[in-house]
């Protein structure tokens, strides 16, 4: 009888702990920032047309800035890209 | 550039990244969304991000989060205590950070947003757009 009630703590405990460590995780996540930029990711990613943009990732300079950054070269790390308002960008959209 | 670039870069950064252990986080910026885009907020949700992909929450954030809760009335996080937590987490696996729309960012946040990534910078590449 003892055995079984010792068992059934053991697993109310457990329930517990488990409860508690999943609610700091959000909470802590959510204390980070009340942003979240993944959801406008995805609108955008929904909204894309396909291949549009995509000469960007064949450009010689975001292919070094990519293959710097893989090894850890910190020299590299800021790859800039810009574009005057008019100049196209909505065009792409 | 256009958000569909950077957001098929993004894409394109998250395929790869899986191969190489690397972790990605991403930020559009927002004329519309100026007041709540502060450093503090856009740094944090970058953190966040990278929170977001590991196992475990690390130790150095869920202590400051206690100490927060702890704290009579909390000071809040502050922008420096996000900028040492980036440096760590980022220093801990190959990151990528893409920055959409720069020039939609208060230029006095920008200062800020861009002295603190700076720092973090030193040891991993970021991407950004205009």
């Amino acid at each position: 009888m003892s055995q079984l009630f010792s068992n059934n703590i053991g697993s109310l405990n457990t329930t517990n702990i488990n409860f508690t460590v999943t609610g700091d995780r959000s909470n802590i996540l959510a204390w980070l920032s009340p942003l979240d930029p993944r959801s406008r990711h995805k609108d955008i990613q929904g909204r894309r047309v396909e291949n549009v943009g995509e000469w960007i990732l064949q450009t010689e300079e975001f292919r070094s800035w990519y293959s710097s950054s893989v090894e850890g070269a910190s020299d590299n790390a800021v790859f800039f890209c810009y574009g005057s308002p008019g100049v196209g960008k909505t065009y792409l959209r | 550039m256009s958000d569909d670039v950077s957001s098929l870069v993004i894409d394109s950064l998250c395929d790869q990244a899986r191969g190489q252990n690397a972790t990605v986080a991403c930020f559009y910026f927002d004329f519309a969304a100026q007041n709540e885009q502060s450093p503090t907020n856009m740094l944090g949700s970058l953190l966040k991000q990278l929170v977001c992909g590991q196992e475990e929450i690390p130790e150095e954030i869920s202590r400051a989060y206690q100490d927060e809760q702890n704290a009579i009335g909390g000071r809040g996080l502050q922008l420096s205590d996000i900028v040492k937590m980036l440096e760590t987490t980022s220093s801990k696996k190959p990151t990528f950070i893409c920055i959409d729309a720069l020039d939609e960012c208060v230029e006095g946040h920008r200062v800020k947003l861009l002295g603190s990534l700076n720092k973090i910078s030193k040891a991993l590449p970021i991407l950004e757009y205009s």
